[in-house]
């Protein structure tokens, strides 16, 4: 790459009027393309069109040249890293980005903080130390994709787009959470070692695939249905909302994962025992969080209604709500091709009610059922 | 203005799921959350003489009630929300009363166990847009407390 200059000749011709124009008369790039605005505007899918919605499966630049543009062959290489589109497509990834754009929300203006009722002390501290471990894991599912977005070939750029919102999501998670941690008199509560491997596990993946499995499918769908669960355990209304807002995002990542999963796998089966050492790993280590107290134990008290009623009752709701994130976790693979029935790395004893967990996925069961 | 104009159409109708999509129309919260894309079907399961369902689609900022379906398949539903007449009954009281769902009777609550609702699709990935539009899905039930009000603010200027 040559360094720039400034062209003082280029400089004075075009002071006396006489310009280039050669962007304008050796236009390589399609004129006369008009996108059509759908119902709710003009969204990517709509301007997917000609050459322009022609995204290669292995671009020969890496560029930050807009795809479908005229590209100078002066133009620098950057050293993209990620450019085979299948390490980051998936078919739903224009509609996801499209979504999330339409439904970003505010943690300082959507929530009606000044609802929150005094709670007694005990449901406080279990709300408080959910908000500090939600508070503490949502940020990893920022910094990740941030850590791979800019090695990521721009002519992927509908997939690098909708992964800068899944960066602005997960920042209102984590505020959202420390806001309510701090709003109500209760403050932050424990941060848990376990927690934190997992998170350093996803963080340290080699590879944006071996992240991706770990954090947009298991990780996300985990805390989706932790999403859920907090929404029903949740004491008022206010904290009802904030979960439900959540989940709206957290599905948006968990289906642009699941769906990226089934386009790499696609394109690629023999990468199969790959993905399935990746979750095996990740399920070993996601297991304990079903033994920490930090995470179970709050979730039984809000349930409950209170310590003395969670001591009497123990972790039946617990359960359910475990049973439900397994078997949610394992449609989820089902769907992107990836069976881990029979495979799973999770304790027998931690798989109570979770249907057909052990054996051959039929492909097709109704879903959302606890067995 | 006459009595039938303000009475609240019977649950579970065409006319109930009709005027609950009207009412959710007119919502502005309901445009602020965003726009959505989801086809669900609510299912009462153990209705009298056999299941009943009825479709509800949304669309962009838009949401239209399908009616009763004759046959769930051809409404090629994202997800249907099945369970007993009696919960469901519960559920639309229960707005009724407080104005929006209280905290054991939002969708979320009633659906989280697979008990005593449950969310069905052949695709987990289309069952997942029913969480993707979660608080868009709870308004437009919550919807079902301005019913009656707005149908009476119809007939008014009708009348």
């Amino acid at each position: 790459m040559g360094a720039a200059t400034i062209d003082l000749e280029y400089m004075e011709r075009a002071s006396q009027g006489r310009f280039d124009l050669g962007w304008l008369r050796d236009v390589r790039s399609q004129w006369g393309v008009r996108a059509k605005p759908s119902r709710v505007g003009l969204t990517l899918r709509d301007i997917a069109v000609g050459s322009y919605g022609e995204v290669p499966d292995n671009p020969p630049l890496r560029t930050m040249a807009p795809r479908g543009s005229d590209i100078p062959a002066d133009v620098p290489d950057m050293g993209y890293t990620i450019n085979r589109k299948a390490e980051v497509w998936s078919d739903n990834v224009m509609e996801l980005y499209e979504e999330a754009v339409s439904r970003q929300w505010s943690a300082t203006r959507d929530i009606p903080w000044s609802d929150l009722p005094e709670l007694p002390d005990d449901l406080e501290h279990a709300m408080c130390q959910l908000a500090t471990v939600l508070s503490e894991v949502e940020m990893v599912a920022a910094d990740f994709p941030a850590k791979w977005l800019w090695r990521i070939n721009h002519d992927f750029v509908e997939a690098k787009m909708f992964l800068c919102t899944q960066v602005m999501d997960e920042a209102r998670h984590t505020e959202v959470f420390r806001k309510r941690a701090l709003a109500n008199g209760g403050g932050l509560g424990r941060a848990s070692a376990v927690v934190e491997q997992f998170l350093k596990l996803i963080l340290d993946a080699e590879t944006y695939d071996e992240g991706s499995a770990l954090m947009h499918l298991l990780g996300e769908g985990i805390v989706l249905s932790l999403f859920r669960a907090g929404e029903l355990l949740s004491p008022s209304p206010v904290e009802k909302k904030i979960f439900r807002l959540c989940m709206q995002d957290e599905a948006r990542h968990v289906a642009y994962g699941t769906m990226h999963l089934r386009y790499r796998l696609e394109r690629d089966p023999s990468m199969a025992p790959d993905f399935h050492a990746y979750l095996d790993k990740g399920e070993e280590l996601i297991s304990v969080l079903f033994t920490t107290p930090e995470v179970v134990e709050p979730t039984a008290i809000l349930a409950a209604g209170g310590v003395k009623q969670a001591e009497e009752l123990g972790l039946a709701a617990a359960e359910i709500l475990r049973a439900q994130v397994i078997e949610e976790y394992l449609e989820r693979c089902d769907r992107a091709g990836l069976s881990r029935r029979g495979r799973l790395c999770i304790p027998e004893s931690l798989l109570v009610g979770v249907s057909n967990a052990k054996g051959a996925s039929d492909g097709a069961a109704e879903v959302n059922r606890v067995a | 203005m006459s009595r039938e104009a303000v009475m609240t159409p019977p649950f579970p109708s065409s006319e109930w799921f009709g005027a609950l999509a009207a009412c959710a129309s007119e919502s502005l919260d309901f445009e602020r959350l965003g726009f959505a894309d989801l086809r669900l079907a609510f299912e009462m399961s153990d209705a009298p003489g056999g299941p009943r369902s009825f479709g509800v689609v949304l669309d962009g900022y838009d949401v239209t009630s399908e009616g009763e379906l004759d046959a769930a398949a051809s409404f090629d539903a994202d997800a249907t929300i099945r369970g007993p007449l009696a919960t469901w009954e519960e559920m639309v009281s229960n707005i009724v009363e407080h104005g929006m769902a209280d905290g054991a009777h939002t969708l979320n609550a009633l659906t989280i166990a697979g008990l005593p609702l449950a969310i069905v699709s052949s695709d987990p990935v289309r069952r997942d847009r029913v969480y993707r539009f979660a608080e868009t899905v709870q308004q437009l039930l919550d919807s079902a407390a301005g019913i009656q009000h707005r149908r009476a603010q119809v007939a008014e200027a009708i009348s």
